[in-house]
């Protein structure tokens, strides 16, 4: 059987316009095609647009340009376009654990509630009962003690919130997760046990995982391709273990040595470009110039080229030699 | 022809600011300064252009009072104060002579125009008002201060307590209360009028001790905010004194909600000298204004409401520019 | 921003329950005040005019026709024609000082808790609105309330309540009631603070990632609005409405101490301030109807202020135990 996909983003653009300035893009040209049962990581530091990319496909955020489409529903379905009432019945299909577990439960409603509340939502056959025993079952599958079920989120530690976050996610059985940094907020010892817990849910369940998140190791532990995303597009695209042991860019290199050069008073000038502060000229040519170790004349030139390092594997630089 | 000119400069004003901003950028002060001034301006005419319609529609002049005027007498007094012309007419002549400062003759004290009111009250006023500010600032910082620096012990309760006193006594109860012992009691102050500089002393303290409560409440909150930072502490850490820690590091930043402040405790002042200059028999602009609502002098409180418009209006200005001087990270509206 | 300093838990507590317990058993008094054994606040007795507290004697009679029904039938029932007296003496015209300060408070306590209610009801509903629905809507809601604050309320309360006087006095036919007109104006002027309150919470709840996560589990906007909003918007309007309360009560307070307010023969606490300010000359020490009065505001006062501050202060984003995203 042949994998077949279940996400497809092509030629993705979302901008975000602040006040009476013009448009800021926040993603450019995003490609990425994910296939049934795989394990995806987007990769990039914060502001590099990866919780946007998860927002836009979950229909938090609408999208200027571009399509996304999905079969995770059975027949082709395009998200880009859609109104909030017509997204509804694709978050079935579609789930998303966000951010920071300890703001995304509503503080004065019950844990429990809020998870069978999204059961009852989304999946309109089940009863009132019915969904509360599926938010129990869950409950128990992510690991937490059912006493803790009616508790309010402040009663809970940080991680039991997470556990919480991901049972509401996976109340709808959906084919599709995307997790939005869902480790970041906790320590060490926390993150091992979320990861391990992933890889079990997606291997009993079948899932299709998206981990947004900053965390390389989190990234080689959870998915088999690995997407790093630099001020808003895409630079490197590959399997797991070649773009984290043989990075094609310089920027992957430099972010799996953990040497990220400072950031210099250009690519401060961009970010200040997006929160709105400042009309920098968007650079020509490659955005990582600036704090690139490699960068060349060739760099403050033009578009930057698609290169192909191997099947499967692609990089967005001037140098196509530069690790030689 | 003042009132085209009025209306032609506000609307200059307002292009002048939109351009400016267009050509300097949205932090430009000059704009900022221009708008706000225009805006000082249309809330100005805005207030009397509502006043003097909500007056022309409701029946009933100043001259039903208890006894009927002879028709004739009716009709002359009508005409000069302009009352037979259509109301549109009355509002164009009205804000014709408002740009020229002139607010019309007064209908109960009949021998003065509101402008002669004016001239002689606003000294009056101004100079109660300005007491009750400095008493506000000498009652609220040494209070601030004494609670800020022994935080958690006695005199911090003691303080806090006549804080929340002071809070809690409205200017006219506290008048009241001081009367009896500081005027009939002792006789250390006279009961009312402005003739000897003690007759000062009662009126603004009544004004600005609630003020200063308040402004001792927020000065503590502020300073025990900022002494607990990390510049405050290098400062101590440098080996300054206490006194120089206080007055040249904290200070500053607490100074901040205290200024804040500032533009409500002036409006503030300003309404409660209504009471004070009521309740002392001083002839300021809150007596005078008072009086006409009482006695339903209509054109008196009509350019008193525009005038007391101007004032809160000028004043928040003021507070906001020193505001902006003190803390530069906030910008002006 | 009491909280900052280490001041005992237990005994803030302590007296927040004390100043709640004043305010609702003032409110209980003021409420039931016909059925109390006081004298008619309105009855002149011009023998014992300016008595000291306790010297006079307690007058007998009731106000005729006795009532059948209500709260007076029944204290007749109770007390029959006994009453405390005027205990805390009597005012120029002989009148019990007591009886109206009772009556007073119930004056008092009603405007300001009306005209709370209304303008919390016109604020939190224009705040919800334009905060829910942004865009233009709320733009232009924010700027309107811009406009409206900088106006000198005050004065212009002053004004209108002249000219409303004015037209009672030329149109004696169109029956005016003082009160509810106070009533209305004071909350016109007061639903300001609470539509900026409640807008702002509104906006950053908007913000908060669980509204995110009720659309993620596939919510109507109906539902979020219902459920996850409005419970979570409720500590504020509390806070809103603990402002507001001194402030309003203060304000009618202030309009009857000039003479602009409440009229004889209501009364109100500010009537009676008046009165015992006036009352003050050389020649009598009238210290009863000037101390009384103020202690009333001074306690009243002091305990809406309390509570105001220590509702504000647990909704102190310093203080709550979870993490600022």
């Amino acid at each position: 059987m042949s994998p077949s996909p279940l996400l497809s983003i092509q030629g993705l653009s979302v901008t975000r316009s602040r006040g009476r300035g013009s448009p800021v893009p926040i993603l450019q040209d995003i490609h990425i095609e994910i296939l049934r049962g795989s394990s995806v990581a987007v990769v990039g530091e914060s502001g590099s647009g990866k919780s946007t990319l998860a927002k836009t496909v979950l229909g938090l955020i609408p999208a200027q340009a571009g399509s996304i489409v999905t079969w995770a529903s059975g027949t082709r379905e395009e998200l880009v376009g859609r109104s909030r009432a017509a997204f509804v019945p694709l978050r079935r299909h579609l789930q998303m654990v966000l951010q920071d577990p300890s703001a995304s439960f509503n503080p004065r409603r019950r844990l429990g509630e809020s998870i069978s509340e999204a059961a009852r939502a989304l999946v309109p056959t089940l009863s009132r009962a019915a969904a509360e025993e599926r938010a129990r079952g869950l409950w128990q599958e992510v690991g937490l003690e059912p006493s803790l079920f009616s508790r309010y989120p402040h009663e809970v530690s940080g991680g039991q919130k997470q556990r919480a976050a991901l049972a509401r996610a996976l109340a709808p059985e959906p084919s599709l997760l995307v997790l939005d940094e869902a480790t970041s907020a906790l320590d060490q010892s926390l993150k091992a046990q979320i990861v391990n817990l992933l890889l079990e849910l997606r291997r009993r369940r079948d899932l299709t995982l998206v981990s947004i998140t900053h965390d390389l190791g989190i990234a080689r532990a959870l998915a088999d391709r690995i997407v790093v995303l630099y001020d808003g597009r895409i630079v490197e695209d590959g399997p797991s273990a070649a773009v984290l042991d043989r990075p094609r860019h310089p920027y992957t290199a430099a972010l799996a040595a953990a040497l990220l050069p400072p950031v210099p008073a250009l690519a401060r000038a961009q970010l200040a470009r997006k929160s709105g502060d400042l009309k920098a000229p968007s650079p020509i040519g490659c955005a990582f110039q600036s704090r690139c170790a490699h960068a060349a004349e060739v760099c403050r030139t033009g578009e930057v080229p698609w290169l192909s390092q191997s099947p499967g594997h692609h990089t967005r630089c001037h140098r196509e030699d530069w690790f030689s | 022809m003042s009132a085209p000119l009025l209306l032609i400069g506000l609307a200059g004003l307002f292009a002048w600011a939109h351009w400016r901003t267009r050509r300097a950028g949205k932090n430009d002060r000059w704009a900022a300064h221009a708008r706000r001034l225009a805006w000082v301006i249309t809330t100005t005419l805005a207030v009397y252009t509502a006043s003097f319609f909500l007056m022309r529609a409701t029946p009933g002049g100043p001259f039903d009072g208890d006894r009927a005027l002879a028709p004739e007498i009716e009709a002359r007094l009508r005409a000069r104060y302009q009352l037979d012309r259509p109301v549109w007419v009355q509002w164009w002549n009205s804000i014709d002579a408002l740009a020229r400062l002139d607010l019309g003759p007064s209908m109960v004290l009949r021998e003065f125009t509101v402008q002669e009111i004016l001239v002689q009250s606003l000294p009056t006023s101004l100079l109660v008002g300005t007491a009750a500010v400095a008493w506000m600032i000498l009652i609220g910082l040494p209070l601030g201060l004494l609670a800020a620096r022994r935080a958690g012990q006695w005199p911090d309760a003691a303080a806090s307590l006549v804080a929340a006193l002071g809070q809690s006594l409205p200017t006219f109860v506290l008048a009241g209360l001081l009367i009896p012992p500081l005027v009939f009691g002792l006789g250390w102050l006279p009961a009312a009028g402005l003739e000897s500089p003690a007759g000062l002393v009662l009126p603004s303290l009544c004004l600005g001790l609630p003020y200063g409560a308040q402004l001792a409440r927020l000065l503590r909150a502020g300073l025990i905010n900022t002494l607990d930072q990390d510049f405050v502490r290098t400062a101590r850490a440098k080996g300054l004194g206490e006194a120089r820690v206080i007055s040249r590091y904290a200070l500053r930043g607490a100074l901040v909600p205290a200024i804040a402040f500032l533009g409500p405790a002036i409006a503030g002042i300003l309404t409660g000298s209504l009471v004070v200059e009521n309740l002392f028999g001083i002839p300021g602009l809150g007596s005078h204004f008072v009086q006409g609502a009482l006695s339903r002098d209509y054109p008196l409180a009509l350019g008193l409401v525009t005038i007391y418009t101007l004032l809160i209006s000028i004043s928040t200005w003021i507070c906001d520019l020193l505001l902006v001087a003190l803390d530069p990270r906030i910008e002006l509206g | 921003m009491r909280a900052l300093s280490p001041r005992p838990r237990r005994a803030v507590d302590l007296v927040a329950r004390l100043a709640l317990a004043y305010l609702a058993g003032l409110a209980i008094v003021a409420a039931l005040a016909p059925l109390w054994p006081l004298e008619d606040p309105a009855a002149v007795k011009l023998p014992r005019a300016l008595a000291p507290p306790g010297s006079a004697p307690a007058a007998a009679v009731l106000a005729e026709p006795i009532p059948r029904t209500g709260l007076a039938a029944l204290r007749r029932r109770l007390f029959g024609d006994w009453s405390i007296g005027p205990c805390l003496g009597t005012d120029d015209l002989g009148r019990c000082l007591l009886s109206r300060l009772v009556f007073g408070a119930r004056v008092s306590l009603t405007v300001a808790a009306l005209a709370s209610l209304l303008s919390l009801v016109l604020g939190t509903t224009l705040g919800l609105l334009a905060g829910w629905r942004g865009g233009a809507f709320d733009r232009w809601t924010m700027r309107v309330v811009d406009v409206i604050s900088a106006l000198p309320m005050v004065f212009l309360v002053i004004f209108v309540v002249s000219l409303l006087r004015g037209v009672r006095n030329a149109r004696p036919d169109m029956d005016i009631d003082q009160i509810s007109v106070l009533l209305f104006v004071i909350a016109l002027t007061s639903w300001l603070s609470v539509a900026r309150l409640v807008r702002a919470e509104v906006a950053s709840l908007k913000q908060r990632a669980f509204i995110d996560a009720a659309v993620l589990s596939g919510l109507s906007e109906r539902a979020i609005f219902l459920r996850h909003l409005l419970p979570n918007l409720l500590p504020i309007v509390i806070v809103a409405l603990t402002l507001n309360v001194p402030r309003i009560f203060l304000f009618e307070a202030f309009l009857s101490f000039l003479g602009l307010g409440v009229e004889a023969p209501s009364v109100s606490w500010g009537l009676l301030a008046r009165q015992g300010y006036d009352s003050l000359t050389a020649v009598h020490a009238t210290w009863w109807m000037v101390v009384f009065p103020a202690a009333a505001f001074l306690l009243t006062l002091l305990a809406m202020n309390f509570l105001g501050d220590r509702w504000s202060e647990r909704l102190d984003p310093r203080q709550s135990s979870e993490p600022v995203a």
